[in-house]
């Protein structure tokens, strides 16, 4: 290397140093850490016990383990394209020129600050059977839906049913969009206007503006949010956790994977066993974000510089 | 910056929508001001109302009162928030700098690993952070 290059290696480490401080001592070595602990027999009162791939052997066969790695796929199955479409949906709507889209875009935006226990807390009300807000909304839908078809609906009693408690928590996910519309917005924003001009010289509406201008110019932006989607989404933890008091949700319908590995090291106190389920889910992450980043790859046009 | 223009009709529409979309938005924080105002017995009523017949503004002291140590909580949130906002932009920004404006060798693939780390779920370092913790704070 030259000595500027030195140099600069010297410098650039310099100013990375209190990142890499933080990453080697809260991220580094908890990752090794923890890998190590899932090969060992460890309740926090006595030193861990080296057995081996034991927990590995009887995770493959527990059958919580599976549900919650199943509730952790619907949830995200459901959520991400939902959010990822609503999102980007407010986002075009929001990026038009007219009165009060200020007040428009923090109104939407706000409901992303409440903290997740807040979050919780809240839509353990929202969701309630007889008095939530949810279902005061939806009864007159299905009173007109009953009138119209002859069926008889009726509101789900959200946290009670298990086919509808994720169903519930997805609602919930989608009051918090606020985030994704504001990244969606600067995408958007940067968007040259002569594209659309020059589409609008070319006969286009707006159904084709957008597919042809707008999605392709911000498909870097889809693409990390969506990644950021997934992410968070396998990692869901608190707002379930504190809408079910800590429990699992009716007939475990709310058992996500992180909730699991949780009960797991500190209500059962076996830390090796929820250290091997918690590498799983970070292994899982890792294979989906690598593919979803290989399968998307042709379709995300990043801007020349 | 470029907002897009639209027609009038587009625009009403829009606007309807928004406004629609807007109100869905804010009805469970007016739902929780409401709530936090009405005597305990029409909290739960129903149907339920959205204004409170009397206004019980001794609600909030009441609440405070009963969390007993609401002041110290509300302390200790505060200093964690100040000493995190401190630290995380003093860290940010120079890392920040280090990473866009210096070139040096092997820095991309460096914030690459910064950015796998935004991948890690929490549950997996967890459990050594509680150790770690619990035996930096045991002695």
């Amino acid at each position: 290397m030259t000595k500027t290059e030195k140099r600069n290696l010297k410098v650039g480490l310099c100013f990375i140093s209190p990142w890499i401080a933080g990453f080697v001592l809260l991220t580094l070595y908890p990752l090794i850490s923890s890998a190590y602990l899932s090969l060992t027999d460890y309740s926090v009162l006595s030193k861990p016990v080296y057995i081996g791939f034991d927990n590995y052997e009887r995770l493959a066969v527990d059958d919580l383990f599976w549900k919650s790695i199943w509730n952790t796929f619907y949830f995200a199955a459901l959520s991400i394209p939902i959010n990822l479409v609503s999102a980007l949906f407010l986002a075009v709507l929001l990026n038009f020129d007219m009165p009060g889209k200020k007040i428009f875009r923090t109104i939407y935006f706000l409901p992303s600050l409440v903290p997740m226990v807040c979050l919780g807390v809240l839509w353990q009300w929202m969701l309630n059977g007889e008095i939530g807000l949810i279902n005061q909304a939806l009864a007159p839908v299905c009173d007109t839906l009953n009138y119209l078809l002859g069926t008889s609906l009726k509101p789900p009693n959200w946290l009670v049913n298990p086919a509808y408690a994720k169903l519930g928590l997805v609602l919930a996910s989608m009051w918090g969009v606020g985030n994704a519309v504001v990244i969606f917005l600067a995408g958007l924003q940067d968007v040259p206007r002569s594209l659309y001009e020059a589409a609008e010289l070319d006969g286009c509406g707006f159904w084709q503006k957008t597919f042809h201008v707008t999605l392709p110019i911000i498909s870097p932006v889809i693409y990390f949010n969506g990644i950021m989607s997934l992410i968070g989404s396998f990692q869901v933890f608190a707002v379930p956790y504190v809408m079910t008091n800590g429990g699992e949700g009716p007939g475990r319908s709310l058992l996500f994977a992180a909730t699991y590995v949780f009960n797991k090291g500190f209500q059962a106190w076996s830390m090796g066993y929820a250290c091997a389920v918690a590498l799983i889910l970070f292994l899982i992450i890792l294979a989906l974000t690598l593919l979803a980043t290989h399968v998307f790859e042709r379709h995300v046009h990043y801007a020349a510089k | 910056m470029t907002s897009q223009s639209a027609s009038l009709v587009q625009r009403v529409c829009i606007y309807v929508i928004l406004l629609i979309g807007a109100l869905v938005f804010i009805a469970p924080f007016a739902w929780m001001v409401s709530t936090s105002l009405k005597p305990l017995n029409e909290t739960m009523s129903m149907p339920p109302r959205w204004l409170p017949s009397e206004v019980q503004w001794e609600n909030y002291p009441q609440a405070i009162d009963e969390m007993k140590l609401f002041w110290r909580y509300t302390a200790n949130t505060t200093f964690l928030c100040i000493i995190t906002v401190i630290g995380t932009v003093l860290s940010s920004s120079l890392a920040a700098y280090g990473f866009s404006r210096i070139e040096w060798h092997g820095r991309d693939k460096v914030f690459v690993l910064v950015l796998a780390t935004m991948m890690i779920p929490f549950p997996v370092i967890m459990v050594p952070l509680y150790t770690l913790f619990r035996r930096l704070l045991l002695r």
